[in-house]
Order: C-alpha cells, then sequence, then structure tokens
C-alpha cells in the first residue's frame, strides 16, 4: 500500500526527472523505507514534487497565467469602481464593461500562453 | 581572430568557472563528498551522506535525485554504470568527473578558509572577555 503511494507520487513528477529517476527512486524507497521508516520518505517525496514542479520545471507557468488572468478578470468586475469606467457614454451598462474586460483578459491570456508556449519550446531546443 | 596556446591559459582562466558554482549547498557538498571515494549508487550515496555527519543529516531519495540531477547537468558527476550482477536492475551506479573533483577541493579550501576566520574570530572574543 505504502509502496503504491509513494509509486503515484513519483508519477506525478514532471516528464523529464520522472523518466530519468523515477525507478530509481522507487529502488531506493524499497531500500530505505525499512531503515528510515515511510513517514520521512513521503515527506521528502512531496517536497520533491513541489520542488520539481515550482523550480525546476517551466511547465508551472502556464496554470499560473491562467490563474493570473482569471484573477485579473475578476478583480476587474469586482473592484474597479464605476468612476474610473472608461467612455461612460458607450458602456452605459456594467454589462458592456464586463465584456470589455472579458476580451483585454481573453487576449492577455492568449498572449501570455503564446509567450510560454514559444519560450517552453525555446528551452526544449537549448536542451536538446 | 586571436590563437590562444596552452600556454596561454592562466591559472585563474581555469579557477573562475570552478568558483563560479560556489559555495555548494550542503546537499551537494556531502554527495561529491560521497562519491569523491568511489562510485555508489543512490542508496549508498545515502548512507554514507548519514554516516558523514554521524545521522545527523540523512538526505531523502527526493533531495538526492535533484542534486544528482543538477550535479549531471553541471557535469560534475556521471552515470558510472548499471546494477551488477545480483543486484536490483533499477539500481545505477554514480561517479565524480574531473570537473566535479575540480569543484570540490574548492569548495573544500573556501571551508578551510572560512574555518580559519571562524577559529581567529572565536579566539579573539574570547580574549576580549578575558580583558
Amino acid at each position: 500500500m505504502t509502496r503504491a503511494l509513494y509509486h503515484a507520487l513519483l508519477l506525478l513528477h514532471p516528464p523529464r526527472f520522472r523518466r530519468r529517476f523515477a525507478d530509481e527512486m522507487l529502488c531506493t524507497f524499497d531500500e530505505a523505507r525499512l531503515t528510515l521508516g515511510a513517514a520521512p520518505l513521503f515527506a521528502d517525496a512531496l517536497t520533491s514534487l513541489a520542488r520539481q514542479w515550482l523550480l525546476r520545471s517551466p511547465l508551472w507557468r502556464i496554470p499560473a497565467a491562467l490563474l493570473g488572468g482569471m484573477l485579473m478578470l475578476l478583480a476587474s468586475v469586482l473592484f474597479v469602481p464605476a468612476s474610473v469606467t472608461p467612455g461612460a457614454a458607450a458602456l452605459a451598462t456594467p454589462r458592456h464593461f464586463v465584456v470589455l474586460a472579458g476580451a483585454i483578459t481573453v487576449v492577455t491570456i492568449s498572449l501570455t500562453l503564446l509567450l510560454c508556449v514559444y519560450w517552453f519550446r525555446f528551452s526544449m531546443r537549448r536542451r536538446a | 581572430m586571436t590563437a590562444h596556446s596552452d600556454s596561454d591559459i592562466t591559472e585563474s582562466d581555469i579557477r573562475e568557472p570552478v568558483d563560479s558554482f560556489l559555495p555548494l549547498s550542503a546537499a551537494a557538498l556531502h554527495i561529491l563528498l560521497s562519491l569523491a571515494g568511489e562510485e555508489r549508487h543512490g542508496y549508498g550515496i545515502m548512507q554514507d551522506v548519514a554516516a558523514q555527519t554521524d545521522g545527523k543529516y540523512k538526505l531523502g531519495p527526493g533531495t538526492l535525485y535533484d542534486n544528482l540531477q543538477k550535479l549531471m547537468d553541471h557535469g560534475f558527476v556521471e552515470q558510472a554504470r548499471g546494477a551488477r550482477r545480483g543486484e536490483d536492475p533499477r539500481r545505477r551506479y554514480y561517479r565524480l568527473t574531473g570537473l566535479g573533483a575540480a569543484v570540490l577541493s574548492a569548495d573544500v579550501a573556501r571551508l578551510e578558509r572560512v574555518v580559519q576566520k571562524a577559529r581567529l574570530h572565536l579566539r579573539a572574543g574570547k580574549r576580549g572577555e578575558a580583558t
């Protein structure tokens, strides 16, 4: 059971790290759990999972960009006072403003995603 | 274009790239120390690091392989071979490269200087307390 759980944690690691070290880490887990116990090894695996995704992998930037876009949209809808709404005549109702804010956010997210994809491809090419 | 002969390369030219990797993290230092003596597999490195520190510093597999990945990417460590006959086939052995040995030596020298300075400061502190 503990072994299967540890294996599942290893499968959640970024592909590059998983391909290179997952089998070996499971082998090390099999040997080390007898002397160190399973709990510290699970804590180490969870830390490793966070470290690999947040510090070593560029993929986290995509969900972060999406989250950032969503937060921008939410903030624009909730916190922008009516007095700074652009073109009060053109945007007579809050609904128009939401549509405009949404459109701007969608464009921002798309550009961020495009940049992420180009940056990811560039870094992969450099690694190869 | 200027042609360089071997004699144009000074000692500082070699030391500079090595110094740019210093100071090593505690985990990297202990892993390199462990591999300085002989080639070892992952669990062997974990056991040796625990022995080096009298069990005060225990590396988990996650920390170990994250550091091994970095050390291999920098060219300090390389995979030596696969498992020996009769061993778990998933096992891999690692060894120190020439660059890894140079970086380890440079960090040990740096630590020696730190220890010397620390002793001087502590002695001066004790003298100050006595007077």
